[in-house]
């Protein structure tokens, strides 16, 4: 098997971050179409690779509102999902995070855990940002569990704010100050 | 070895319905023009492949897409075998119209037709929340006319001459299938299953 | 087309939704001038920061019309009597498919501020979001010290649904952006 090109930005213990790679746009959909992967990212349409193309394309001059990277599992040298800051306000010193594991044999083994702790610590040390913010919906138990694992608060609670699979559901949003972090970051450790 | 890449979009038991992708435009037009397709479906699909490229080129993420079609993939016999997908969709009135071709031919007459369009409303009322899906279809075309009727859609309305083909006027009928519908049916499907 | 020119060449208003002394327009290139002086203005911009665009580049694209369904309507508001264009207003980060949109609003005009005009063009837009665009939802995030504002939305029936604490940076501190909802069914339940 050809060895797939990564360009590794920070290393963790078990998963690293990666430069978005054109390589890997066939990954990266695959994904998002993923019946049980797309029902927690909420992606509703079927998407082809032409359309990261495009994102990965466009985004390159301008101050970034969107910084994404590859979650590669160190170990097994594995392109497992992607994740970064969808939404960030400069002027604000804030972000909101994203992040998809794609591919399912990786769930439940704490690598969401790991990589929330790495984004935190990118965007508060690297980033500067003051203040960051996750959402999941009420259904999508792993992903708010673990923002509230790492210390994160519940800010807002969104009542039927999202559509799926034939019902309303609410949305929790959560929030942490880099103040708060700075405490919380020296209780965490990984194997 | 590494897996094949694939772009599975909803899981049914027999079949698959999968993004699709730009490398296989051919086969999708192919399909859209067969013979059988261009006089009785008369379907909603662009029958020329640039146009079916346009759909699947990156958009923007403001504008809302106006039309979304899925490969049809047997699991076992590891074969892509049509399209069905949404048209005309309709956000404000929440509706769109419905399209399917079985485009090889050995598969016609199996009842995957029938199991690729469940996958679909499923996909439209759960996921998109639609309130209502029309499918067209040209009286001439009974195989398509028993597939609604076995989905239990109600025929709403029926237009008079409505197409010309070889040689005459044909009628064509509107079934409709409305979300409460689709619901409710899998609540009951749902509960006698349990049992 | 919504416009006309009489004798003079002054634009003549014809609304897409008309109210009693408000009146809502189609959005207009041709007064990308008002709306950047409206957006720039130091007072009516200091609580509107997170809802509106801020450069000229961002509010013409903002308003440019889109072939196609995006996630933005917006309005001109008039001022039926004066015949003037007074403010801008509409929904954004529409989701069709959730059927929930944010609303926002500003009277660009200081002359017309402290008339009601801003809540009568709301009401507006409300009745068009739930009755005509079928949303189920309509959000607004106003910040703490816009006093003014969030107490007409709850006196509107918007319900506070929590608080984002030091959500923005005004005048050199951090405030908190109150995040409000409306259901459809309770805008239409509403004693009037």
């Amino acid at each position: 098997m050809p060895d797939k090109n990564k360009y590794p930005f920070i290393e963790g213990k078990n998963i690293s971050f990666c430069v978005p790679n054109l390589e890997n746009i066939k990954l990266y959909a695959s994904w998002d179409n993923h019946p049980e992967v797309r029902k927690y990212s909420r992606n509703l349409f079927p998407v082809n690779p032409e359309q990261y193309k495009k994102y990965l394309e466009d985004g390159q001059d301008r101050v970034p509102r969107e910084i994404g990277f590859e979650v590669w599992h160190n170990a097994d040298d594995k392109l497992i999902g992607f994740i970064g800051f969808n939404h960030i306000n400069w002027a604000d010193r804030y972000g909101n995070i994203g992040l998809t594991i794609g591919e399912p044999k990786y769930w439940n083994k704490n690598l969401g855990f790991e990589a929330t702790y790495m984004i935190l610590e990118y965007g508060f040390n690297e980033l500067n940002l003051v203040k960051i913010t996750g959402n999941a919906y009420e259904m999508n138990i792993g992903s708010w569990k673990i923002c509230e694992k790492i210390g994160m608060k519940r800010e807002l609670v969104l009542k039927k704010q999202a559509y799926v699979k034939g019902k309303y559901v609410d949305e929790y949003q959560y929030y942490i100050f880099k103040v708060d972090w700075d405490q919380l970051r020296i209780k965490i450790e990984f194997k | 070895m590494e897996d094949q890449v694939t772009f599975t979009f909803i899981r049914g038991d027999i079949i698959e319905l999968w993004a699709p992708t730009l490398e296989k435009v051919n086969l999708y037009a192919k399909w859209i023009n067969l013979p059988m397709a261009r006089a009785y479906s008369r379907v909603a699909l662009p029958k020329s492949v640039n146009l079916l490229k346009k759909i699947l080129e990156p958009k923007s993420d403001e504008i809302m897409r106006t039309d979304i079609f899925l490969e049809i993939y047997h699991r076992d016999d590891k074969k892509s075998i049509g399209i069905v997908g949404l048209n005309n969709i309709d956000w404000i009135n929440r509706k769109a119209n419905i399209s399917i071709i079985i485009g090889e031919s050995d598969y016609w007459g199996k009842g995957l037709a029938i199991e690729s369009l469940k996958l679909l409303f499923s996909y439209a009322f759960e996921d998109l929340n639609l309130h209502k899906l029309n499918a067209i279809v040209h009286t001439p075309n009974e195989r398509s006319l028993r597939v609604f009727e076995k989905l239990n859609l109600s025929c709403e309305a029926t237009l008079k001459d409505e197409i010309y083909v070889d040689g005459r006027y044909y009628d064509s009928k509107i079934f409709s299938l409305y979300k409460k519908d689709w619901l409710n049916r899998n609540k009951e499907e749902g509960a006698l299953n349990a049992r | 087309m919504n416009e006309k020119k009489d004798e003079k060449g002054k634009l003549v208003y014809i609304p897409f939704i008309e109210g009693e002394n408000v009146g809502l327009a189609p959005t207009n290139l041709d007064h990308i001038h008002l709306y950047t002086k409206w957006n720039n203005n130091p007072k009516a911009r200091q609580y509107a920061r997170n809802m509106i665009p801020r450069t000229t580049e961002d509010i013409k694209k903002w308003h440019e019309p889109k072939e196609g369904l995006t996630r933005h309507v917006g309005f001109e508001i008039w001022h039926k009597k004066d015949k003037v264009p007074i403010g801008t207003c509409g929904f954004g980060r529409i989701d069709w498919v959730d059927r929930n949109a944010n609303i926002y609003m500003t009277i660009g005009e200081p002359k017309y501020w402290n008339k009601n005009l801003g809540t009568e063009a709301s009401h507006l837009l409300i009745e068009y979001g739930f009755k005509e665009l079928n949303f189920i939802k309509i959000y607004a995030g106003i910040f703490e010290p816009n006093v003014r504002s969030w107490s007409v939305a709850e006196k509107d029936g918007f319900v506070l649904e929590g608080i984002q604490k030091r959500d923005i940076y005004i005048d050199g501190e951090y405030v908190d952006a109150r995040k409000y909802r409306l259901f459809k069914e309770d805008w239409l339940n509403r004693k009037t």
